[in-house]
């Protein structure tokens, strides 16, 4: 009897046994898994929204266009050396290394950005949604594809020609993809622009201002054709953003033009200005989407701090403003108190250190920043329109807000700069420094030929990427 | 000479001598109804026996010995009557027994007879034919004070390598068994504590006093039963148990000092100065500039060519050891209780632990409790049940981690504190103010910047089970268990807003604040059926089980905070987060065993698990994991039983195949991860792939083949144990650096094979048996690892620099697994002639820098010369005992090292090399500074201005890992048995103990052998990042039986 309850008892716990099976299927409770989004609208919207995000990766600190456009640029130097590596020095002073970690940073920052991307292209290419209208549905492909162009535009000009996926790729075959040809890049880009361009609209109203417009799309599509060398078509571009009216160099939107419009430009509060055509969104504070750069450009100092505030802020030391940059102001030019400042007193010694600093990325909430960045504004489209139409008009356009005498007239320092194109390479120097133009317009008009080693690790991976000369 | 006539003799002349001088011989009168009191001693090493057997013959009552060997029994037996004394791997003994107490000498069976706890169950030593090490917890491991379990592990067991995370007081330490067999999946054997796998389990929650035995299953085939999880081996945990017999009391304490096991030798002041002032000299002259101009930032531009005046009166600056500052001695108390009891119905046990202990770091100390209940019932002849529950909880106050680096680094021209009170850095000395950052920084750099920081941890865990086991037929046993384990941590980390730095100097204040909570529970069945027919001894097992793991985590920050004086997220004036994270595993286990012995002779073992795991996709969630293994016992063969002196000679083989699961849940799907977007002043959310569907993964799998030979000769005076074995471990669980065209730059995925082979070896020897006793151990572990394939194309993984501090790494087929890779250093250009004969110098090659090897021979120095520089993996590593006895008296040392492969300390990239004006190894006096005094030749000049090949990974940074090391000594003395009755004690035994007293290593740090705090990562191995460093203590221990 006792026998037989035990084997009854076994039995049972057998049967138990086999019924758990099913348990073994688990999946996240507290994240969201694959196959469980792209299934609406919103989610869509939701989904390019992370484009967005990564234009802000894009433009912070330590992407291509700071790197490029600023650290390798005659715009700055760095001061004192920090860190465990020499990677800012190096790009700083052209002496880089390919297993430069700040480059890799960089380009894998930017190819990430473009696999997000391409994979919201790819759902919105395949999803069977219906999207409450079809100008949204194409609004939303136009955005992505927009700025997916801009990342493929900074890699292009920092690395020349580069891999060019435009779909989702997996890791087994993304060995298959090496460096493209550049002419086939830019055909692409351009035909994705003008798709853009075309179904994007002219404006946003309420909480989707910041978003690309058919303007932004036009600036863009003219940067690519500039690159590829087409110079009639950008002029055209440029010529369809001045004619449209919608910008101006009246940044505050006060009706009168001078210099505080330029000042207004980089107050911490300003959003999506008059003169912006396409902006990178930031927002300030705990939990937003807080920006890098005043961190980075702020001396490497420990007694620095802000105007305005005793609580001291290191910075990273990187890109402090160079003697050359100083010294291109001219006398009197509005600009120069307006984007640096020559140094800070140490509140303990009441020493002045002279270690100057930009206030372009000013923010007093320096803990939680969250100041927009220009990509592209009003007075950088009539300076590039002045320098590939050779109009000074344009040109004069800028020095006027800021009061300077005109190109041309007899108070202009002529002396210096004796030719349009100095002139215009000049103004575009002091009226975009630290906006990341610098670097890409010293190659642009041919006076550095610099292109970034492609990264070792790039290499490592895949044998089958050629390192650049 | 017979060695059992020889024990005999010293036996008896031990006991009589004993029994004289103590007087025991006065008690003569006989006896009715009373005690009787006794010790019962191994013969060889006269260690007391605990846990021996003591019956009256004829009568069912017996006792056991306790942790002395003493037993003491109540009868009604008139003397003289006989007593059987037994215990497993002794021979069994009967003795007439006229008075008490007695003394009792068990000769040992070789340790044959041994019962070894292997997965499910138990066998004889002599039946084994896996490999399987053993570690007896010794008077040598219970004497240190602060050991950890891992710590007992230290050269005790051939194939074991034991490394450091950290010295940090109540820190576990990682054990690697037989090698690296996982690349990324966790390399940490799987823990089994009384029967219950735990993986990850944090050794120091098991109170090491409670410790009876630890087992490990070395060879795959052992560990096979533990199917997926077995692949890094399988240490088996037993816990002590209650007793019958009359109710037993120990009571030990110890207590000693800490101290810093070492420091590393940085430059004093003086010798600082002169390094400062090269370097802004050497930068200041490559610059272009003047050699003699004038030391002011009017003539030379720039602060970091100049240098404050005082430098150069390096008597006039203070000389301050920023090590002295930080570490202290410390002291350590530990008082354990344990009392055990019971009946032949019924056992207990009831132990209690408390551990208070400061670190040797400011700030640092840690307290802990042990609660330990267990109780054993027999209901029926055929049925016992039983429950045990064990609660620890600690806490620990933790430093800032970085103290140790800063220590390190910071100049020693500073004073501790400045006189305006405030810490010494260069803004609080008068004349350094502008020296921010060239002479190093003032704020997050001083030892004690961080000092007023509050990182909290306290953490409750209970393990426990409740069985019930019944005998359905003769050699047929069923057994029920539910086991479980509880553990909740709660985490603080405080982020002070004043840092004593000066009237300007506050930063944000911060706190986070996490809590855990893991709830795990295993429903185990197990059948077993044992049966002898004639000389075929057969041994089956079939068992099921089910595993449950549910994780739940929280944390919370906030930001904000006024000051210093509320420590609570309360205080802080803005929520910066709150999230959580939940998981859950299953893991569904079938298995089943059949042991065969003929004629103790011929052995089989055969085994079989099925593993079925949440963690993979729905078509790849079960495994196999057979095993197989055979033993010949070749001593049992007529041939050899004629001679003599061989006691035992055992030839054994075996294959099989375990897994490795040990990586996070879910990750075999992608992800949707959320983030936030900005448009104008509007937040919104933004949805992205944050990783990719691999369907494909499926378990690690390691194959082994083990051979081994046990030999026994002159009754065990010699004994060895010996193994080889051979293994490959493929679909490694890895990182695969990919393309980030794919969106990512690894991949997790299977991929590749590795391979293991290696040699143990495990000496044991009697030197001398009797009056003075000494047996000695040796045991030798050696291991090599090679990539066998990488993925499609074996192509050479590297991995990036930021996988290992800075250092580069590389995986290559045909060589060991992580190797260092980066260019090779070949010593200094001495002079300008020495750099022109070199085609392969880089442009910005000056005298004095240093120079690197145009590995490719293509005459350009480039990224095609980074080549391996060397291995983390020793060449081997030893230990050594000796223990010596003396009457009363005991001594035990054991050394251990390790031998070969190479470390990296975060300190030498920084402290070799002008970096933001660190302190610098005193090595670096011997630096090049002119071509005149050029210096050892190895150590290049110091500049402010680096543009050569300084902060890129080469050999420069790697040293040697070797070290050799006085790990323990205890001295001990117990208390004659005479006097202990006279005070109605049991036993007393009081010893002095020194851990890691003296290490010999090559290297300028702290610890050789304790890495970053990842260890576990084989990745990170032989990387090491300045964690808390080791203590060296001095113990006092007393042991007390009631």
């Amino acid at each position: 009897m006792k026998l037989l309850n035990n084997i009854l008892i076994l039995v049972a716990l057998l049967v138990l046994v086999g019924a758990c099976r099913d348990k073994l299927d688990l999946y996240p409770e507290s994240s969201l898994t694959e196959g469980a989004f792209y299934n609406n609208e919103t989610q869509f919207i939701q989904a390019v929204n992370d484009a967005y995000r990564q234009l802000g990766i894009l433009y912070d600190a330590g992407g291509i266009p700071d790197i490029f456009g600023e650290l390798a640029s005659d715009n700055v130097y760095i001061k004192a050396a920090s860190g465990a590596d020499t990677y800012p020095e190096d790009i700083n002073l052209h002496h880089i290394k390919s297993d430069n970690g700040k480059l890799e940073s960089a380009w894998n920052k930017a190819y990430s950005a473009i696999y997000v991307i391409n994979n919201v292209l790819d759902q919105l290419g395949t999803t069977d949604v219906n999207f409450s209208s079809q100008e949204l549905k194409s609004r939303l492909i136009s955005e992505a594809k927009t700025i997916r162009a801009l990342f493929y535009y900074n890699l292009t000009q920092a690395w020349g020609a580069v891999p060019f996926p435009l779909k989702v790729v997996s890791p087994s075959e993304s060995y298959g993809y090496g460096r493209e040809d550049l002419p086939v890049i830019y055909a692409q880009l351009i035909q994705d622009l003008q798709e853009a361009k075309s179904n994007l609209p002219t404006a946003y109203s309420g909480s989707d201002v910041g978003r690309v417009t058919s303007y932004g799309a036009s600036a863009v599509l003219a940067w690519i054709y500039l690159a590829d060398g087409d110079k009639a078509k950008a002029i055209n571009e440029l010529k369809e953003i001045i004619d449209a009216g919608n910008f101006s160099l009246d940044a505050n939107n006060d009706g009168t033009i001078n210099s505080s419009d330029y000042a207004y430009l980089f107050l911490a509060t300003t959003k999506n200005a008059k003169e912006s055509i396409l902006e990178v969104q930031y927002l300030a504070g705990e939990n937003q989407v807080n920006s890098h750069h005043q961190t980075e450009y702020a001396p490497w100092d420990f007694a620095f701090h802000l105007p305005g505030n005793s609580v001291t802020f290191r910075g990273n030391g990187l890109n402090t403003p160079s003697n050359g940059l100083i010294a291109e102001y001219e006398l009197g030019d509005p600009r120069k108190d307006l984007s640096l400042s020559l140094g800070f007193y140490d509140l303990q010694t009441n020493n002045f250190i002279s270690y100057p600093y930009t206030l372009k990325f000013y923010d007093p909430n320096y803990l939680y920043p969250g100041q927009n960045v220009e990509i592209i504004r009003y007075a950088d489209i009539l300076l590039l329109y002045a320098e590939l139409t050779g109009d000074p008009a344009y040109l004069n356009l800028v020095r006027a807000r800021v009061g300077l005498a005109n190109y041309g007239s007899s108070a202009y320092p002529s002396t210096t700069y004796s030719n349009l194109q100095g002139a215009i390479a000049h103004e575009r120097r002091v009226e975009l420094a630290f906006e990341f133009h610098r670097g890409f317009d010293l190659n642009r008009t041919g006076k550095t030929t610099l292109k970034f080693p492609i990264p070792q690790s790039v290499i490592d991976t895949n044998p089958a990427i050629t390192q650049n000369p | 000479m017979n060695i059992d006539k020889l024990i005999f003799t010293y036996g008896w002349l031990l006991v009589s001598i004993l029994g004289v001088g103590k007087g025991w011989a006065q008690n003569t009168r006989p006896i009715v109804n009373s005690t009787l009191e006794g010790r019962v001693i191994d013969s060889l090493s006269k260690d007391p026996l605990p846990g021996a057997t003591v019956q009256i013959a004829g009568v069912t009552h017996k006792v056991q010995t306790d942790g002395q060997g003493l037993f003491r029994i109540v009868t009604g037996q008139k003397f003289p009557y006989k007593l059987v004394i037994s215990f497993i791997g002794y021979k069994t003994k009967e003795i007439q027994v006229q008075k008490g107490p007695v003394e009792i000498f068990l000769s040992g069976n070789n340790t044959l007879e041994d019962v070894v706890v292997v997965g499910y169950g138990t066998q004889k030593r002599r039946a084994i034919s896996g490999a399987v090490g053993s570690l007896q917890i010794d008077k040598d491991i219970s004497a240190r004070t602060n050991a950890e379990f891992g710590q007992a592990l230290y050269g005790k067991v051939a194939g074991v390598q034991v490394l450091s995370n950290s010295g940090r007081p109540g820190n576990s330490s990682t054990v690697q068994i037989r090698g690296i067999n996982s690349a990324s999946a966790g390399s940490a054997p799987l823990i089994v504590v009384d029967g219950i796998p735990i993986p990850n389990y944090d050794l120091n929650l098991i109170n090491s006093a409670d410790i009876e035995s630890i087992d490990i299953l070395k060879d795959a085939a052992s560990a096979a039963i533990y199917g997926s999880r077995g692949a890094n081996g399988v240490i088996l945990v037993t816990t002590k148990g209650g007793g019958m017999g009359a109710t037993r009391v120990n009571i030990d304490y110890s207590g000693g000092f800490q101290h810093v096991i070492d420091k590393v030798d940085v430059m004093n002041s003086s010798e600082y100065a002169q390094a400062a002032i090269d370097a802004a000299q050497n930068g200041w002259i490559e610059s272009g500039g003047d050699p003699n101009a004038p030391n002011t930032i009017e003539a030379r531009g720039a602060y970091k060519y100049t240098w404050p005046v005082a430098l150069e009166h390096p008597e006039t600056l203070p000389n301050t050891d920023f090590q002295d500052a930080i570490f202290r001695t410390a002291p350590v108390n530990k008082l354990g209780l344990n009392v055990t009891g019971g009946s032949d119905k019924s056992t207990f046990l009831f132990s209690g632990g408390y551990q208070n202990q400061q670190g040797i770091a400011l700030t640092s100390n840690y307290q802990k409790y042990n609660a330990t209940i267990k109780n054993v019932t027999k209901l029926k002849d055929w049925l016992q049940i039983g429950a045990s529950s064990s609660f620890t909880y600690d806490h620990e106050r933790e430093p800032y981690s970085r103290m140790f680096e800063w220590a390190v680094q910071y100049p020693s021209i500073y004073p501790l504190y400045s006189s305006n009170g405030y810490l010494g850095s260069p803004n609080n000395q008068a004349g350094f103010e502008k020296y921010n950052a060239i002479l190093f920084r003032p704020q997050n750099g001083h030892p004690l910047y961080r000092i007023n920081d509050n990182i909290q941890h306290n953490r409750l865990n209970v393990l426990g089970s409740a069985f019930a086991e019944a005998t359905l037929l003769p050699g047929l046993t069923y057994r029920t268990a539910l086991n479980y384990f509880f553990n909740r941590k709660d985490n603080s980390n405080y982020q002070a807003v004043d840092h004593n730095l000066g009237s300007a100097y506050y930063t944000q204040g911060v706190m986070t604040v996490d809590q855990s909570r893991i709830v795990n529970y295993t429903f185990q069945n197990l059948l077993s059926y044992q049966k002898k027919l004639g000389a075929h001894d057969l041994a089956f097992l079939l068992g099921y089980e089910y595993n449950n793991n549910d994780l739940y985590y929280t944390d919370q920050e906030r930001r904000g905070y006024d000051n210093d004086l509320v420590q609570s997220l309360a205080a802080g004036k803005t929520v910066y987060e709150a999230t959580d994270d939940k998981t859950k595993t299953v893991l569904i286990s079938y298995f089943a065993r059949a042991n065969y012995d003929f004629k103790n002779k011929y052995l089989l073992s055969a085994s079989l698990r099925r593993d079925g795991s949440s963690r993979f996709a729905p078509h790849n969630k079960w495994g196999y994991f057979p095993a197989v293994s055979a033993g010949w016992v070749v001593s049992e063969e007529p041939f050899l039983k004629a001679v003599t002196f061989i006691n035992n000679l055992k030839l054994r083989a075996s294959y099989g195949l375990t897994g490795n699961d040990n990586f996070d849940d879910y990750k075999w799907i992608g992800a949707i991860a959320q983030g936030r977007v900005a448009f104008g002043n509007n937040l919104s959310a933004s949805y992205y792939p944050s990783s990719i569907t691999n369907r494909d993964l499926k378990w690690e799998r390691t194959k082994q083949l083990d051979l081994g030979l046990d030999l026994s000769l002159w009754h065990g005076r010699v004994s060895l144990e010996a193994d080889w074995y051979h293994s490959t471990s493929d679909g490694l669980l890895l990182d695969v650096p990919v393309p980030v065209v794919s969106g990512f730059t690894t991949a997790f995925k299977n991929v590749g094979k590795l391979q293991n082979k290696g040699v143990e070896l495990a000496l044991n020897t009697q030197n001398l048996v009797g009056k003075v006793g000494w047996s000695s151990q040796v045991t030798f572990s050696l291991n090599r690892n090679r990539v066998l394939a990488l993925g499609d194309d074996n192509a050479p993984m590297i991995l990036s620099a930021a996988v290992a501090s800075g250092m580069q790494k590389i995986n290559e087929v045909g060589q060991p697994i992580f190797n260092f890779y980066g260019y090779r250093y070949l010593g200094v250009y001495k002079n300008q002639a020495e750099i022109d004969a070199d085609p392969a110098h880089y442009a910005t090659a000056k005298p004095g820098d240093g120079r690197y090897q145009d590995v490719s021979g293509n005459g350009v120095l480039g990224v095609e010369d980074r080549t391996i520089i060397g291995n983390p993996a020793p060449d081997f590593v030893w230990g050594f005992t000796n223990k010596f006895t003396y009457g009363q008296w005991d001594l035990s040392v054991l050394l251990q090292g390790v031998q070969g492969g190479e470390v990296m300390d975060e300190n030498i990239h920084r402290s070799t090399l002008y970096h933001e004006g660190r302190n610098y190894y005193k090595e670096v006096v011997n630096r090049w500074r002119s071509e005149q005094d050029p210096g050892d030749g190895y150590h290049y000049k110091l500049t402010v201005d680096l543009d050569g090949y300084e902060k890129t990974p080469s050999s420069y940074w790697l040293r040697s890992a070797s070290y050799l090391r006085v790990k323990s000594l205890t001295l001990g003395y117990n208390f004659p048995q005479g006097l202990m009755s006279r005070i109605k004690l049991s036993s007393l035994r009081v010893f002095l103990n020194g851990t890691n007293l003296f290490t010999h290593k090559d290297s300028p740090v702290v610890d050789p052998e304790t890495f970053s705090s990842t260890a576990d990562n084989a990745a990170m191995r032989g990387v090491s990042s300045d964690p808390y460093p080791t203590a060296k203590v001095y113990s006092f221990g007393i042991q007390l039986g009631l």
